[in-house]
């Protein structure tokens, strides 16, 4: 089961549509792009993968494969990157 | 064998250095005349030395060993190298990202990026266009105002072609060296700002532009490539020198910075067609920039 609790002592800058998070213990800074953005602000208001690409394909009217798809590869990289608990 | 002193100060941070090589010292003082203040009798909080033995000139900083050379060619840097360290450990009002800078009309660009992504040559092609030298490595970011500081060490550049207009090569003293990497040798030039060129000390500068440059000797032309303010974000994070002294508001202050500058991504084959770019893009210029470069220009003012 893939945590999708963002970990609460990163910094995080919501610019624009797009958001910057500093990681004060490895000290690495990391850009999400737009889509990545849109999963991350997800992860507080969604209980799993699944409900996360439901949410975006209602508001996008986009095709649900391809945003499932996109979800869990987001999720996997902030996972590698040590961004969720 | 006589010792000779010299207090300075950087930033308003108090520096002393001492020497046993009266050449060392005169060139020192000549390299530094832009960017340090006399010092103002306050107490160096540190002190480098530079002294010549039978076989080298060893450096301390506060009496520990830092380096040595036998020629006395790399002595400015590797001294310069050791304030900036201290600069960056010490003072927490600024932040210095590895950026060089020139400005215009009191409007900073800030072209920053890795070593030998052109910033140096970017730096003096611009001075060509009527830019004021602000900084070719280190940009002075004040916390309060988030305004651009000179920082004007020597520019330091690969190659010894002319750079600089007959005009503005009054401006600079140019110095020529070789630089050996194992079997061959390269040659540099630094420039030092003279007279003309040297800032006031208290100047600051709107940073209004924010360019991240890369040089690629493959290709023949420059292009302009807007980019987003998260990107610009994320790039000059890359290249702070003291972001790990700034971790609760690094992040922050970088995306104040760059909320109230344009940012963009410079692909720099050709140098005359990058600083035109950038004059163009200034508003200087614009009959010089290409149509598409404007347009897109314009469409990312227009989003903004």
């Amino acid at each position: 089961m893939q945590s999708l609790k963002k970990r609460p002592d990163l910094l995080i800058e919501e610019i624009e549509d797009e958001v910057v998070i500093y990681d004060p213990r490895t000290q690495r800074v990391h850009h999400l792009n737009p889509m990545a953005s849109i999963i991350w602000e997800l992860l507080g208001v969604c209980s799993c993968p699944e409900e996360i690409a439901r949410e975006i394909v209602d508001v996008l009217k986009t095709d649900s494969s391809t945003v499932e798809k996109d979800v869990q590869e987001t999720l996997k990289q902030l996972q590698n990157k040590r961004l969720l608990e | 064998m006589s010792l000779l002193t010299t207090p300075f100060e950087i930033l308003s941070f108090p520096f002393e250095l001492t020497t046993n090589d009266k050449k060392f010292f005169t060139e020192f003082s000549e390299l530094n005349s832009a960017l340090a203040s006399p010092g103002n009798g306050r107490l160096p909080l540190v002190q480098y030395s530079v002294i010549k033995n039978s076989k080298y000139f060893c450096i301390r900083e506060n009496g520990t060993f830092r380096n040595r050379w036998a020629h006395r060619w790399p002595l400015y840097l590797s001294v310069m190298m050791c304030v900036r360290d201290s600069l960056y450990l010490h003072l927490k009002d600024f932040l210095f990202l590895h950026s060089a800078a020139v400005a215009k009309d009191n409007k900073a660009v800030l072209l920053a990026g890795p070593s030998e992504s052109g910033k140096s040559t970017l730096t003096l092609g611009l001075l060509n266009y009527g830019y004021q030298y602000l900084t070719d490595e280190v940009a002075v970011i004040s916390l309060s105002g988030l305004k651009a500081i000179p920082f004007q060490r020597p520019i330091y550049i690969y190659g010894w072609l002319p750079t600089l207009s007959t005009e503005r090569r009054k401006d600079f003293q140019f110095c020529r060296f070789k630089e050996r990497y194992g079997s061959t040798i390269q040659p540099w030039q630094y420039a030092v700002p003279q007279r003309d060129a040297i800032l006031p000390k208290d100047s600051r500068f709107e940073v209004t532009w924010i360019i991240f440059p890369t040089y690629n000797k493959t290709q023949k032309s420059s292009y302009l490539k807007p980019i987003s303010k998260a990107e610009a974000v994320f790039n000059l994070m890359q290249n702070g020198w003291n972001m790990q002294h700034f971790n609760d508001c690094g992040l922050k202050v970088c995306s104040e910075l760059v909320k109230k500058a344009d940012c963009y991504q410079l692909m720099m084959g050709d140098l005359k067609e990058a600083c035109e770019l950038i004059e163009g893009l200034t508003g200087n210029s614009p009959v010089s920039v290409k149509s598409e470069v404007l347009e897109s220009i314009w469409r990312r003012k227009a989003l903004l």
